[in-house]
């Protein structure tokens, strides 16, 4: 929600931004066009249409991204919610709980460990409800994506607990906000490897998306 | 030389990070700060066979401070896409 009450959905760039291709009021759809039927893309045959029943939100701000070798800190865009649909249930995850807050960064202590609790939480599209721990921070590592490849640092890397049965994330799952013990956000899934998952933290997501839009102070609805 | 302290090597990662991708100097690498307890460094994951080619130790001027930072590898590099 921004300083006017204003109310949005934050996703990825590559998600709703088209790796930067994006126009501000380009139209999200919910659920995706990959999610649907045969037969419901049959009915909904033109971009009009599509928009009319599925449309819930228009492009407000897309974060661009450096495929020149300049590192980058965050994959993000956001939409503003344009009324079409009920947004009672906005803050809940998964199967239950609602998100509480935004956890505050990861900080080390004087022998160089991290503080806090390492285990993380997110409901994906693709691989549903699971369950990881942080293994390393302040990672750096190219990533792919259609356009090409873009390098990033400041990043998050999670590997699945020993009795998460599958990834942590799949293709489909970017965009999930990844969450803690405490229900706060800690980061935005973005990329995967074939074991591990990598996550914007989530305070670079808040201060790149409230510098890109302009309206902040930008302030999460739980 | 001073060795870096674990909060100066985060910061070495976020603000020196194109200096230390330079100094490994290799293609396809990732680099982190890994939370298994086995003390402040840096995780090179490189491809297999090029572990060798990871410096043991790197010497970043940050802040205008010459710090030594360790260095780890591990062949164990897999690479990133976009979900």
């Amino acid at each position: 929600q921004d300083s006017d009450g204003a109310q949005y959905l934050v996703s990825n760039n590559h998600v709703i931004g088209r790796e930067n291709s994006a126009r501000t009021g380009n139209a999200v759809v919910q659920p995706g066009t990959l999610d649907l039927t045969q037969t419901e893309l049959n009915l909904m045959n033109t971009l009009n249409k599509l928009r009319k029943e599925l449309q819930i939100a228009k492009v407000s701000a897309v974060v661009d991204m450096d495929f020149n070798g300049n590192p980058n800190e965050v994959d993000t865009a956001m939409a503003q919610f344009t009324g079409e649909r009920d947004l009672t249930q906005l803050g809940r995850i998964g199967f239950g709980g609602r998100v509480q807050g935004i956890a505050a960064p990861y900080t080390l202590d004087a022998n160089g460990a991290i503080v806090g609790e390492t285990r993380v939480y997110k409901a994906g599209r693709t691989t549903g409800w699971t369950e990881g721990n942080l293994t390393a921070i302040a990672v750096s590592s190219p990533v792919g994506y259609s356009k090409g490849t873009a390098l990033f640092r400041n990043q998050l890397a999670i590997t699945p607990t020993p009795d998460t049965d599958g990834p942590f994330s799949n293709k489909g799952d970017s965009g999930s906000g990844i969450i803690d013990t405490n229900n706060n956000l800690v980061g935005l899934l973005f990329a995967g490897s074939t074991s591990r998952t990598l996550a914007n933290p989530i305070d670079l997501v808040m201060s790149a998306l409230t510098a890109e839009l302009g309206k902040g102070p930008l302030t999460l609805i739980t | 030389m001073t060795q870096a302290t674990p909060q100066e090597i985060l910061n070495i990662l976020s603000e020196d990070i194109e200096e230390v991708l330079r100094q490994i100097a290799l293609e396809n690498v990732e680099v982190s700060y890994p939370l298994d307890g086995a003390g402040p460094r840096i995780l090179v994951r490189v491809e297999e066979g090029a572990g060798a080619k990871v410096p043991t130790e790197i010497t970043v001027e940050h802040r205008k401070r010459l710090l030594t930072v360790p260095l780890e590898a591990s062949e164990t590099y897999e690479p990133f896409s976009s979900q």
